[in-house]
């Protein structure tokens, strides 16, 4: 209890270092909680829309491509035993004009009679359905929209424009909910004539009996079904998007992974400082009858309450990041958070993390504590004499970087499985902090003696302190080189892709003008297709050479696996400009094997299905599973690289699509400016957006720059935490210092030389830490970049971006030099006569 | 009857080339209720002795018997349980803890041997009222003034009711007034409360306040004198050589 009672009063009698300590441990639970909790929120989020969509249906049919089929195998499944009621719909995208601006937006085609067996409509304003005409809107979005019951609202599907008339509001429940409310309910009958497709649905809700059993009649429906037709849940539309959170949820992993690892070495540093600084008083305690383990058990406490304490309110603040980080995650994929995904999982790893964070790092503190002798507490304290640097210590990092080095070189070159290489490659930058003791002093020397012109004498004093106590000096160097390592190998990795997407943009969406009915969602490819009869129109303008139609079509089945299929018009392009990416195959050959009927594959998709080019692809048609030759694989950004392109008059025939989602216009370059004004004037007639090929460029810099803005966000923030260690480590040499500084003041220094020598410990202890993590990061990135491809089947080009490696070294010796601005000053602040006494 | 013996003690320091020999064969032999004082120029030793009799270091050769108990042979467990119940700490530099009132420092020992928190207060307050700073129980180290934190200190040695009392150079760090007061309390514990007292110090005026005196020159005992005091106690004393 007594012993209770001291760490409480040392806790108490030094808040600042316990709120590092704390925010060190705030931070990283934060980051878990908020990542773990968000990610699973998106997910249900994005499941639910798709789960109000299907109702009470435990399976659903639906044709390849998300085509339309003959409603007349309705009836034939309703007769499948174990099938309780087959409901018809057809549903497709369409885009809503109102004054405020146009969105992308649903149309559902859906039987009256029948759907209530699967889906819950409740109507809070107006009537349902009497005959075919009118739409039913969720009540919420059409009243933010301005739209009242008995207004007109303005569509346009494939077929064309078109108005309808809104009989009623639905509550927001159940299917109303779906793409956050933005779908018009409309009778079946409606929307075929609406898309132009008699007697047509395009899937069909399945119902089963409550003794069925799903596997055994998904099995018995897959029997009958006529080719190009398929059975499944209807969450397997979710799983695409899966897979980009997916993505998502690894690069946050390796971003939380990343700040235990800095934070614990912060705390491991705060602790050991702590224990330095009580070390007198924990010899007071043993000669009093303290015993060695009564000492470690009271420190190993203290860290157990700081990281109960800091997981307590870690959790908390996670909690309010996870809020805000899955409501941009759901923008992202237009579904809605209700309330956070909130189970036990991320909490209780988050406990295990946090507590066992404080107490691992205590560890080593602890027991040095516990080697406190009574006789420390006996004599007046003497200057430390310089620690040296242990053989033991130097040896088990020598062992321990090549060890890991050798693991990381093997993962890399495939003799060892390509998934050693994260965990070896975190090993080996941890053990290369174990090196850092036995350079510490030729390295310090060498710095003071390139500044100092800069630096002076002070140079000399500062090296001769950091040398002094080497365990903190090397702590505050392995943080600063972790956290830059670590930052600059995610930074250049996601630089390289920023440019990589660029570059694949510049060789795929080449043309002069640009022409969409909305822009599409980046996250899950959704977008409004136009009519292809546009496309007549777009080339009877006078100087246009060429019209390509564009189509993005998911529900793709290739290889057994979901995928968007891009659909192009490749007899549209320059026979001598191929618009891929390509990475394997015969640039001069893939053309003409596209327009024969071939297919080219993302590089995604053939490294996890194990495609080369020449090979063979089975794809799923409207005919049946059929198997496509692979004319080449093509670097690719759409949907992950999950993708297969095909000329779109074969894909018409193979997947029955329709529309476009682009239109690329090219033209004579005489004729620009007249072709854009009368493309222009075609655009305002249709309500279609016009985009010139600068403008694409422009969104696109937009967005990434967004991703490289983060990037230096994230940076920054662990740079500052980077910079709490410096300003700790040097508060503690002054304090160490103090009466050597008065002894110094009393003699000959002024205040301004007082405040140079702290400075300069900064100035070293920095050029050090981030010389050696920019190093280490360059070779990480570079690491990185070559396990991509074995990983994620994605060839990146590695390049080295100056402006980030100069950017990181300037903003971290600057946080570093302002981090170190308070400890000076408390040095330049002393008071000589007390300071003279300072034990 | 002897509360301490030490048999040959030797300490040396060091390996071969640089080795150092602070005590070169001691043998002292301290009695219930003497007062005891040790006095030598630096590295004679005298610190090294007082610590290898606390418990706190472990001599090279020889035995140190402290009640009959040789704490050369103890683990370092078993010499800290004799540290907690048998052996007083009295240090030049106080060694208050400083986040601790001046009750809870006294205390501090008590509660560590696992005594109820009532029974320790209650001894934490008569060891204060021994010493006279009863009345500053509640203030901490930071707020008291040199010489009533050596009493603080020497109160938290009390309290636990030691076989002995230790003292390294108890009044090195006050001033005359304060000095005179501390060694006139130690030797009213001695002639009251029975104390045993051995007491390092540099100060002959606080030496004389011994019963006896031992004096070291180079790890050897050069001089071991019984001083007999008279009534005024202070500066006034006779010297007769122990047989």
């Amino acid at each position: 209890m007594v012993l209770w009672k001291f760490t409480i009063r040392e806790v108490k009698s030094r808040p600042g270092r316990a709120a590092l300590t704390l925010l060190s441990i705030v931070i990283a639970v934060s980051a878990v909680v908020a990542v773990n909790v968000s990610s699973s929120t998106t997910r249900r989020a994005y499941e639910e829309m798709y789960a109000k969509l299907a109702g009470r249906a435990a399976l659903e049919v639906i044709a390849e491509g998300g085509a339309a089929y003959d409603e007349a195998i309705v009836p034939k499944l309703e007769k499948v035993p174990g099938v309780k009621t087959a409901v018809p719909i057809f549903r497709g995208p369409a885009k809503l004009f109102r004054k405020t601006g146009k969105l992308l937006f649903f149309v559902m085609g859906i039987d009256p009679l029948r759907d209530e067996a699967v889906r819950d409509y409740r109507l809070v304003e107006g009537e349902f359905f009497h005959d075919d005409e009118g739409a039913l809107i969720e009540a919420g979005f059409a009243r933010g929209l301005g739209i009242s019951v008995g207004d007109e609202i303005g569509l346009l599907v494939t077929r064309g424009y078109t108005k309808i008339p809104v009989i009623g509001f639905l509550a927001p429940e159940g299917a109303a909910q779906f793409n956050q409310g933005g779908t018009a309910f409309v009778t079946l009958r409606a929307a075929q004539r609406m898309f132009g497709k008699p007697r047509s649905i395009n899937a069909t809700s399945l119902v089963l009996e409550d003794s069925a059993d799903p596997a055994a009649v998904q099995t018995a429906i897959a029997r009958i079904l006529p080719p190009g037709l398929t059975v499944r849940p209807p969450l397997a539309r979710a799983q695409l998007g899966r897979e980009t959170l997916q993505s998502l949820d690894q690069g946050l992993g390796f971003a939380y992974t990343l700040t235990l690892v800095l934070a614990t070495i912060v705390i491991l540093n705060t602790f050991l400082m702590n224990v330095g600084e009580r070390r007198r008083q924990l010899a007071i305690l043993r000669a009093l009858g303290t015993t060695r383990r009564q000492i470690m058990g009271m420190l190993l406490r203290e860290g157990l309450v700081l990281g109960i304490v800091g997981t307590a309110a870690g959790m908390v603040v996670g909690l309010a990041g996870a809020y805000g980080l899955s409501l941009a995650m759901a923008r992202a994929y237009n579904a809605t958070v209700n309330a956070l995904e909130i189970n036990a999982g991320p909490f209780l790893l988050a406990g295990l993390l946090g507590p066992g964070m404080a107490m691992i790092a205590m560890l080593a503190p602890a027991y040095l504590a516990g080697k406190v002798t009574p006789l420390e507490g006996m004599r007046p304290l003497v200057a430390e004499v310089t620690q040296p640097a242990s053989p033991k210590v130097l040896l088990l990092g020598i062992v321990l970087t090549l060890l890991t080095g050798l693991a990381l070189v093997a993962s890399v070159l495939g003799y060892l499985p390509i998934e050693f290489a994260t965990p070896t490659g975190v090993a080996y930058t941890c053990s290369l902090v174990l090196i850092i003791p036995a350079l510490l002093s030729p390295v310090t020397r060498l710095i003071a003696k390139v500044f100092h012109p800069l630096l002076g004498t002070a140079g000399e004093l500062a090296q001769r302190q950091i040398v002094r106590r080497r365990t903190r000096s090397t702590l505050t160097v392995g943080v600063l080189y972790v956290g830059l390592s670590a930052g600059l190998g995610l930074g250049t990795a996601i630089l390289n892709n920023v440019q990589d997407v660029r570059n694949w943009q510049a060789k795929t969406f080449v043309g002069d003008f640009f022409v969409r009915a909305l822009q599409m969602n980046l996250a899950t490819n959704d977008s409004a297709p136009m009519p292809e009869s546009l496309k007549a129109d777009l080339a009877a303008i006078e100087g246009v050479t060429a019209v390509e139609a564009v189509r993005f079509l998911q529900d793709v089945t290739a290889a057994g696996m979901q995928v968007n299929a891009v659909l192009r018009d490749y007899e549209e392009q320059d026979p001598n400009r191929l618009l891929l990416d390509l990475k394997a195959g015969d640039p001069s050959q893939v053309r003409q094997r596209l327009l024969a009927g071939d297919v080219v594959v993302g590089t995604v998709l053939a490294h996890r299905a194990g495609i080369k080019a020449g090979g063979e692809i089975t794809l799923r048609t409207l005919e049946g599973p059929k198997s496509l030759r692979v004319a080449g694989i093509t670097n690719d950004y759409v949907s992950g690289g999950l993708v297969i392109h095909l000329e779109r008059a074969v894909a018409k025939k193979l997947l029955g699509a329709e529309g476009a989602d682009i239109f690329i216009v090219r033209a004579d370059a005489s004729a620009l400016h007249q072709v854009e004004t009368k493309i222009k004037a075609l655009c305002d007639q249709n309500s279609l957006l016009l985009l010139s090929f600068a403008d694409l460029r422009r969104r696109l810099d937009t967005l990434m720059n967004g991703v490289v803005a983060g990037l230096w966000g994230i940076m920054t923030l662990g740079l500052i935490v980077a910079g709490f260690a410096v300003a700790n480590t040097l508060t503690m040499n002054v304090l160490e210092q103090t009466r050597e500084i008065a002894m110094l003041r009393v003699v000959a220094m002024t205040r301004r030389q007082v405040r140079n020598t702290i400075l300069a410990q900064a100035v070293i202890l920095g050029v050090f830490g981030v010389t050696f993590g920019v190093i280490a990061g360059v070779v990480s990135a570079y690491t990185t970049n070559l396990c991509t491809p074995a990983v994620t089947g994605r060839a990146i080009d590695f390049v080295l971006s100056p402006s980030l490696l100069l950017g990181t070294y300037v903003v971290a010796l600057v946080i570093i030099l302002v981090a170190a601005w308070l400890p000076a000053r408390r040095a330049v602040r002393l008071n000589l006569l007390i300071a003279l006494q300072y034990e | 009857m002897n509360v301490i013996e030490t048999r040959r003690l030797e300490k040396a320091y060091g390996t071969d080339e640089t080795r150092v020999h602070a005590l070169r064969g001691i043998d002292l032999r301290v009695q219930y209720g003497e007062f005891l004082a040790i006095m030598g120029p630096s590295g004679s030793g005298k610190s090294t002795l007082l610590h290898i009799l606390g418990g706190v270091e472990t001599p090279t050769s020889g035995q140190v018997f402290l009640e009959g108990t040789d704490l050369a042979s103890l683990d370092d467990d078993e010499r800290t349980l004799i540290r907690r119940t048998r052996i007083g700490f009295i240090f030049q530099s106080f060694n208050l803890l400083p986040t601790f009132t001046a009750e809870e420092n006294v205390a501090l020992p008590l509660d560590l041997s696992g005594m109820s928190a009532k029974e320790s207060r209650r001894r934490a307050l008569d060891a204060l009222s021994l010493v006279g700073i009863a009345h500053r129980r509640n203030h901490v180290p930071s707020a008291l003034s040199g010489g009533e934190q050596q009493r603080v200190a020497i109160a938290r040695a009390l309290a636990i009711r030691p076989a002995i009392l230790l003292a390294d150079e108890p009044t090195g760090n006050l001033d005359s007034v304060n000095g005179q007061q501390v060694t006139s309390l130690l030797r009213r514990l001695v002639d009251e409360e029975k104390q045993t007292i051995v007491m390092v110090t540099h100060d002959a005026g606080v030496a004389a306040q011994a019963d006896r005196l031992v004096r070291l020159r180079d790890g050897l005992i050069e001089n071991d004198v019984r001083q007999i005091q008279t009534r005024p106690r202070v500066r006034t004393c006779l010297f007769k050589r122990v047989p």
